[in-house]
């Protein structure tokens, strides 16, 4: 496909977005990602091995996917890996793709991008319109938005239907009247450690030691445990990760191959597979007064 | 910090422990058909690591728009180290033949050979066991699932992301009593009564309410505002009114919807299993029965929410419901011992007894015809004709075209790349084999059915 596509993140979602481009045979491939390699990210993220721990992620997916279009025999394909915060790349560099694809875990990095790529759009009247579509995953649930600036819904058109971030507990609960681990860890972790790079170790002891000192069941005091809780890691699986890959992926197929009317376009998806599997496609309309496309 | 970290925070040990002693049985047209590798590589990363491959003698040119590692065989040995993957490939002629005593689950992927099917179809008619066959094929823009049961299926958790705590407050047993009763509301400070737990202000409103016949919750103010007059702005108090109007609801329901899927596993009494942890859960379910009977009670769950309440009554309150789940837990063994199974693994009378709201199974269709659902074109114009009035246009139009694949009559669209549609139901079947294998979550019931250019999707059960 004569296409330039950036893929922002290249962890989970990422995997599975670069492959399914570098199958699709997408001419240019960009990938940006800041983070290292971990145990922890290889029970999905498949382009990673053992042996990589420590590396850079989007080096490491670009390295071996790069061999990998080597050896089908794909040469005019292009991969490039960019180790650093989007939020250093500038506008020039956004508006060199045709399309831009997210697979990252934080609303901020999204609401940049976005920002970003309406401004480009509103700037040249039109003349850049790169489509941006954002996936995401927690557990066995997922979504897609596929925003066209200037004429979709954009990430922040929809920003009051994200779910509430997690309830933190009060801190008098957490400092005074702790009844389970989860204020245990909390105060442990955003209080006796504020401002600390946090350890598992150490984390796990100081929280071994509250519960105790409260008469708190520690059954059930895991590094994991307290890891989880400390940092809200959210539960991540590959098959996740292929679904939502997968329909970010056909989205920029179906726009590509002009399947779609823009008018009537199911711009966002909901994915959920704990019941069944239900995916709800559906027209989100834009914001008159979004703070970031209205006027456009 | 573990490499599965990340996926035990979805299924935990004991699902990963299934997983881990799971067995897969793929059948396919092509040894390397798209599919199948997109499929496997999920699998082996959620840690199954047997598998045969029954395929079609054909020779078949290497199959465009996949994903295969660059050394294919060395790099899935190596994509998850702590598993030692083994894989047995046999030609299709083996069907017959073949034992599928020990596959979890059979895995169909884009092939409907008319022989291969009837074979299948008879293997598994003639087999008092069998395991459950998921049916998975792309035609673009079509991605579908078919669930194929023979015998039920049990799931020990749905896993839901949220839940009404059953914390039997209208049918307090003696020690909650006990401990309601030590408290004097009347001589407790108002901070004291600020540490109070909801379910015991409840409890002693209850008690204490008896003779006024109004609900709970409009009565509530009358029995505790006269002990602290700013107990609406206490938190403890204020989630006693949100729960008030719960409380006589909330065990009754339980109990229901157990009875009901008791009463729906009266037809199926067997007691020979294909999958043995379906054959554990039977036996779970018949003390479960008798638990009923005898109590009129579920066992209660050892869970204890979190409440706002002072760190010392909640802990007393704590330890009051845990050992009443305790002494359950251990009159459902005690059960199950007399029923025949002295030896039965506690965790899992443990694990039935905390998910007991939690649970539930999917049924196998009785009168079914001889080729899965999703390839009879019968069954489709039967659902077609009997849900005619109730199925959206939409629905409607994408059920016709799933018809007319079952009758070899669909034309695929072959403009666009499918490889996205091959990526997103690799997953899609990947999860529902692990939530088949792990029996957590619920699988698809029985048929799924999506149109990657339409975007419409649909399940319903043929
Ligand atoms: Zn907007």
């Amino acid at each position: 496909m004569d296409l330039k596509v950036l893929v922002l993140g290249a962890g989970g979602l990422g995997c599975e977005l670069v492959k399914n481009l570098a199958v699709l045979k997408v001419r240019e491939i960009h990938v940006v990602d800041l983070d290292t390699i971990e145990l922890t990210n290889l029970n999905r993220q498949f382009l990673f091995k053992d042996e990589d721990i420590g590396r850079y992620k989007a080096n490491t997916a670009v390295d071996y996917l790069s061999r990998w279009c080597q050896l089908k025999g794909f040469r005019s394909i292009k991969l490039v890996a960019h180790c650093q915060d989007l939020f250093t790349l500038q506008p020039d560099f956004y508006k060199y793709f045709d399309f831009v694809i997210s697979g990252l875990d934080a609303v901020g990095p999204r609401r940049f991008v976005n920002r970003t790529l309406v401004q480009l759009t509103r700037d040249s009247n039109f003349q850049i319109c790169v489509p941006f579509i954002d996936g995401g995953t927690e557990g066995l649930n997922g979504h897609v938005k596929t925003i066209v600036p200037g004429v979709t819904a954009c990430w922040e058109c929809s920003i009051d239907t994200l779910p509430q971030q997690q309830t933190q507990h009060p801190l008098c609960t957490i400092a005074n009247n702790p009844r389970n681990l989860e204020h245990v860890v909390e105060y442990v972790a955003t209080v006796q450690l504020a401002g600390e790079e946090l350890e598992p170790g150490v984390l796990l002891k100081l929280c071994y030691e509250r519960a105790t000192q409260f008469g708190i069941s520690t059954d059930k005091l895991t590094e994991s445990y307290a890891w989880g809780v400390a940092k809200h890691i959210v539960p991540s699986v590959s098959s996740t990760n292929a679904v939502v890959a997968g329909l970010c992926c056909n989205e920029l197929v179906k726009i590509y191959n002009d399947c779609v009317d823009f008018d009537r376009l199911k711009n966002f998806k909901t994915i959920s597979a704990t019941n069944g599997l239900y995916i709800n496609s559906f027209q989100f309309d834009r914001l008159e007064d979004c703070p970031v496309c209205s006027g456009l | 910090m573990d490499r599965f970290d990340r996926q035990l925070r979805l299924w935990g040990g004991f699902g990963h422990e299934l997983l881990t002693n799971g067995q897969i049985c793929f059948i396919v047209e092509r040894r390397d058909d798209p599919l199948l590798l997109e499929v496997q590589r999920h699998l082996l990363l959620a840690g199954i690591s047997s598998y045969l491959v029954l395929h079609s003698d054909k020779q078949h040119t290497p199959a465009k728009d996949a994903f295969a590692f660059i050394d294919e065989n060395q790099e899935l040995q190596a994509l998850n180290p702590e598993i030692k993957p083994q894989w047995n490939f046999l030609p299709w002629s083996r069907i017959q033949t073949q034992s599928f005593k020990d596959i979890s689950v059979i895995v169909l992927i884009n092939c409907r050979d008319a022989h291969m099917l009837q074979e299948l179809s008879i293997r598994r008619e003639h087999s008092i066991n069998f395991p459950p066959v998921l049916v998975a094929a792309v035609n673009y823009p079509l991605a579908y699932m078919y669930l194929w049961l023979k015998e039920i299926h049990f799931v020990v958790t749905t896993n839901p992301e949220y839940v009404v705590p059953d914390l039997r407050i209208n049918e307090p047993w003696d020690e909650v009593l006990q401990y309601t009763e030590s408290l004097d509301f009347g001589k407790l400070r108002e901070e004291e009564l600020a540490e109070i737990p909801y379910p015991l202000i409840l409890s002693s409103a209850l008690r204490a309410t008896s003779q006024d016949e109004r609900p709970l919750h409009q009565k509530l103010d009358d029995f505790y505002l006269k002990y602290s007059q700013q107990a609406l702005n206490d938190s403890n108090y204020r989630q006693a009114k949100r729960y008030a109007r719960q409380v006589s609801r909330s065990s009754e329901l339980g109990r229901q919807r157990v009875k009901q899927l008791l009463n729906r596993l009266q037809i199926y009494q067997r007691s020979n299993w294909h999958d043995s942890f379906n054959g554990k859960f039977m036996t779970l379910c018949q003390a479960l029965g008798q638990f009923l009977d005898q109590y009129h009670q579920l066992p209660l769950p050892s869970e204890f929410p979190d409440m706002e309440a002072g760190t010392q009554i909640y802990n007393d309150l704590k330890m009051i419901y845990q050992k009443k789940a305790r002494e359950d837990c251990e009159t459902m063994e005690a059960i199950v011992a007399r029923l025949g199974f002295p030896d039965f693994p506690r965790m899992l009378v443990k694990k039935f007894c905390d998910n007991i709201n939690y649970w539930t199974l999917l049924e196998p269709i009785v009168n079914e015809s001889s080729v899965p659902g999703i390839y009879s074109s019968t069954e489709l114009t039967r659902y077609l004709n009997e849900q005619e009035v109730t199925i959206s246009t939409h629905e409607k139009k994408l059920l016709e075209n799933l018809l007319s694949l079952a009758e070899d009559s669909y034309d695929s669209h072959t403009l666009v790349s499918s490889f996205p549609a091959t990526a997103f139901l690799g997953g899609a079947v990947a999860q529902e084999v692990v939530k088949l294998v792990t029996h957590q979550y619920v699988p698809i019931d029985n048929t799924f059915v999506y149109d990657l250019i339409s975007d419409e999707s649909s399940t319903i059960k043929l």
